[in-house]
């Protein structure tokens, strides 16, 4: 009976010691070169909201179907710099720009392909993959319905809330009266179509 | 007999453990943050071969993991690399949460002002969703490049670019000095405009 369960203890040993082996044998490995800092660009932007959201996207490219799991990070923002203003005896007038949407795939674990198969035989039994170009179209489509997302969950129209209450702290440590003007509260993308006016004009 | 079973079944658990899967989620942060400088880091991670030779074993990664990575040289036949590029973004930024009333000295008699902006923090925000081929090669008899491999080998190559990034004091200052001429400038052309001499000074971290 001792014998027996040694035996078994030694082939479960050799099969998980295989697995390793082979886990080693079928990593790549990996090499990397120096980073290479670009030129720095100095603009003054106000920052009202940090997005982090993980999420299912399937979509298609060409006669390929893929199933991603997406983890990204959207930053709002509006640039100050050049913002709009005037001035009334001692009362501020701003407006609120156009905002800002900058979505970054996260650093850890941004992606993974779930699935990949042809659209026209989604039975076919062999290993189907993505070409880089192909894996680079189908990102593209998914920043695209992330940042229509950021209207339709009314994340812009809080950005924008945030943005207004920032400002006006700001300012009104230098001014005593101020009056931010949003013109367009859902985001400038969905309000503009309705060419509500600028009380700037 | 039971005894079996239950080594059987408790090895087989073991086994079987993976990575737990994350969990979807949206996380959101209300931020009030005055960014004043950014910057796009570029990185190029390659995937290939591993290229040891028998008198190496045991001088790279270890006896097991050298060993492995000869025989995985030796068994395979053709050439399999890619070469691929991406882009982080960094912004310095202060916190306007941490500016407070008394970091601003109005005098409206004499014309002047006196600032203390918070001190200047550095953020990684993200990277490209696409990668640049810069080079890929997949032989006859050898299996492409799938994306799984992509994936990590990009997370692999992040992960080494944020601690570069956090050690090179030499980044970390220029894009701080950066911040700092951009916070000048603008804050002392917005109170001129409104009649102010301005004097502009940062609090230390």
């Amino acid at each position: 009976m001792r014998k027996k369960i040694l035996i078994l203890l030694i082939i479960i040993a050799i099969i998980f010691i295989g697995r390793l082996i082979y886990k080693q044998a079928t990593t790549s490995r990996i090499n990397t070169l120096p980073a290479r800092i670009k030129a720095i660009t100095q603009a003054v932007k106000l920052s009202t909201l940090d997005i982090t959201t993980e999420e299912i996207f399937k979509d298609t490219i060409g006669i390929k179907g893929a199933v991603l799991r997406v983890k990204a990070r959207v930053r709002i923002s509006f640039d100050i710099e050049h913002i709009p203003t005037a001035e009334q005896g001692d009362t501020l007038f701003v407006q609120l720009p156009r905002e800002i949407i900058d979505i970054y795939e996260s650093t850890r674990e941004g992606y993974q392909v779930l699935d990949v198969w042809y659209v026209w035989i989604p039975s076919d039994p062999a290993e189907i993959t993505l070409t880089t170009d192909e894996e680079n179209a189908i990102k593209q489509k998914i920043k695209q319905k992330i940042r229509q997302q950021m209207y339709e969950k009314d994340y812009v129209a809080r950005a924008r809330e945030n943005a207004v209450r920032s400002l006006a702290q700001l300012f009104s440590k230098f001014k005593d009266h101020i009056v931010i003007h949003d013109p367009y509260p859902s985001g400038w993308e969905e309000d503009a179509q309705k060419n509500s006016p600028s009380f700037m004009e | 007999m039971k005894q079996i079973i239950f080594i059987v079944l408790a090895l087989a658990t073991l086994l079987s453990c993976g990575k737990e899967e994350p969990s979807l989620y949206t996380e959101l942060k209300d931020i009030h943050e005055l960014s004043l400088a950014e910057v796009r880091v570029e990185k190029t991670f390659i995937i290939d071969d591993p290229d040891i030779h028998f008198r190496d074993i045991g001088a790279r990664s270890g006896i097991f993991v050298d060993m492995v990575d000869w025989v995985k040289k030796k068994a395979s036949v053709g050439k399999r690399i890619g070469i691929y590029s991406f882009g982080t973004y960094f912004s310095a930024y202060i916190n306007l949460d941490e500016l407070s009333p008394e970091d601003v000295i109005l005098n409206k008699k004499d014309k002047t002002c006196t600032l203390t902006l918070p001190a200047i923090h550095i953020k990684e925000w993200g990277r490209d969703f696409e990668v640049k081929t810069e080079h890929e090669r997949v032989s006859v008899y050898r299996s492409s490049l799938t994306p799984q491999e992509k994936a990590r080998a990009k997370d692999e190559a992040s992960r080494i670019l944020s601690e570069e990034m956090e050690k090179n004091g030499r980044f970390r200052q220029e894009l701080m000095n950066s911040a700092q001429d951009k916070a000048r400038s603008y804050f002392s052309s917005l109170l001129s405009n409104w009649g102010y001499q301005s004097h502009i000074q940062f609090r230390e971290e």
